[in-house]
């Protein structure tokens, strides 16, 4: 789809300003009660997805241009889904986030990119991750010694897909690693792409570089597909999100499974037994791209349709991604099966999780945005009294580690599959 | 009657450079509220007047000192 395609979109929002909170029946207090951080960050009702719908519109008629202002908040957006979920509790016929990420694919035609984006695709296009300055040679550095088949040469029932973060990222190889331990202690048949292992490119999509993740997502669905596995596992929510909801719309069919789903799975069947006891009390921080926007692709095909000439609908009915179907009980399910581990909840949880502010390499692009957004996360943790924040995203991990909250204090934080290491 | 380079800046010290804007793009989403119409009723309506500015005031004395200058 073009910007233009989403013009009716555009036209049709009502400017409720739903996007900018999250749901009012659970809003617990005013203090939590916000749900973009872009807005949050920006101030003008430009940044929220009502803005940017109006915004949007505005390009196509030529009432407003690309200025480097407009530039900069087209992309102080993390690709979230906080507004979508939001937007959807009382309509059906708006897709804020798939016109979010379209208004920067349009910024970025017109050759509108903030710095820092093209040397991320270039790393991308030449080196198979946006991860800038790694290098391909060096990407299953990260599996020495862990004994996984390498599924170019060999067969195995599960593809472990570590990511790029964890494939690279010295601090997060741990998740990686922990990963692939756990998981061939319960006996799973488990194996790696090795040198056929490239970047998921699901941030590219998130960033509107709608080219470069196409690319990139057939070459993966090529290589998934010689390997012949019928699952993939993976420790992060980035490439989850890819996976489960964009790869199927190029054709990809095998069965997407995030770590902690897994591991879940592996906890009711017996085949995962704690031995000690970690006396902690934690928080967990659900990741958007596996919570909110964790949901499985729904195929459709069918047309849009107007009733007595004013209300748009479609037929047959569509998908509507709000958020429910999302991977929620099963991290919780896991943190709670940990002796002495004790789980108290944030305010805003589930499809209503405030973003780390990681998402469209915002990290990188945009630091004070994200580290505002991560320093907000960190605060709402903090007010629980938890000792730790546990998440199940090396992006989210890296983006809470050291931001400090309103009060100038940080939180220890601890991805999911460290916290079943240290009880088994 | 156009916004002069003066008040502007007089605006930009009373709020704070991060809280007023300009940019067409901005204005563009602050046209009146009541003209803002969906499909239901009618196609995007161009004839309302767009801001000369848009300021996000921070405290009641912003508003006073904005509302001063403007009169």
């Amino acid at each position: 789809m073009a910007l233009n395609d989403f013009r009716p979109m555009e036209e049709r929002c009502s400017n409720c300003l739903g996007c900018k909170w999250i749901p009012f029946d659970k809003v617990k207090s005013q203090r939590y009660g916000e749900n973009c951080p872009s807005i949050s960050w920006g101030n003008f009702n430009t940044y929220s997805a009502r803005g940017r719908f109006e915004l949007g519109l505005a390009l196509l008629t030529k009432d407003a241009d690309l200025s480097p202002a407009t530039t900069d908040i087209i992309h102080a957006c993390t690709s979230c889904g906080s507004c979508d979920v939001a937007c959807k509790v009382s309509r059906y016929n708006l897709e804020p986030l798939d016109h979010n990420i379209e208004l920067k694919a349009y910024a970025i035609e017109q050759g509108k990119l903030l710095p820092g984006q093209a040397e991320i695709i270039d790393s991308l296009k030449k080196e198979k991750t946006m991860i800038r300055g790694a290098k391909k040679a060096a990407r299953s550095a990260w599996a020495e010694g862990l004994g996984l088949k390498d599924l170019t040469k060999e067969k195995a029932d599960v593809l472990f897909f570590p990511g790029c973060k964890s494939s690279y990222d010295e601090k997060y190889t741990k998740n990686a690693r922990a990963s692939v331990r756990i998981l061939k202690k319960a006996g799973v048949d488990l194996g790696y792409l090795g040198a056929a292992d490239l970047c998921c490119a699901g941030r590219a999509l998130q960033m509107g570089f709608k080219d470069a993740f196409e690319s990139s997502a057939k070459a993966n669905i090529r290589a998934i597909e010689a390997s012949g596995a019928k699952i993939i596992v993976t420790p992060c929510s980035d490439c989850y999100h890819a996976f489960k909801r964009q790869y199927p719309k190029l054709g990809l069919k095998v069965e997407v499974l995030h770590v902690v789903e897994y591991l879940d799975r592996l906890i009711e069947e017996g085949k995962l037994a704690f031995t000690k006891k970690v006396p902690i009390r934690v928080t967990y921080h659900d990741p958007c791209h596996l919570g909110r926007l964790g949901e499985p692709f729904v195929a459709w095909e069918g047309k849009e349709k107007k009733i007595f000439n004013q209300i748009h609908t479609w037929e047959p009915r569509r998908p509507r991604y709000n958020g429910a179907y999302g991977i929620y009980d099963a991290p919780r399910s896991v943190i709670n099966s940990i002796p002495g581990v004790e789980l108290v909840e944030m305010e805003r949880i589930r499809e209503y999780s405030w973003c780390c502010g990681a998402g469209s390499a915002c990290n990188e692009t945009n630091p004070e945005f994200s580290s505002g957004t991560a320093a907000e996360r960190v605060t709402e943790a903090n007010s629980t009294g938890a000792g730790a924040l546990v998440t199940a995203c090396p992006w989210c991990e890296s983006n809470f580690r050291g931001a400090k909250d309103e009060n100038g204090r940080t939180i220890e934080v601890l991805d999911i599959v460290e916290l079943v290491e240290m009880a088994l | 009657m156009a916004l002069s380079k003066e008040i502007f800046e007089a605006l930009e010290t009373i709020v704070g450079a991060r809280n007023i804007s300009r940019d067409k793009g901005v204005l563009e989403t602050y046209r009146c509220i009541a003209s803002q119409s969906s499909a239901h009723y009618g196609p995007y309506d161009h004839k309302t007047p767009l801001p000369q500015a848009v300021l996000l005031p921070g405290s009641t004395a912003e508003v006073q000192k904005i509302v001063r200058l403007c009169n």
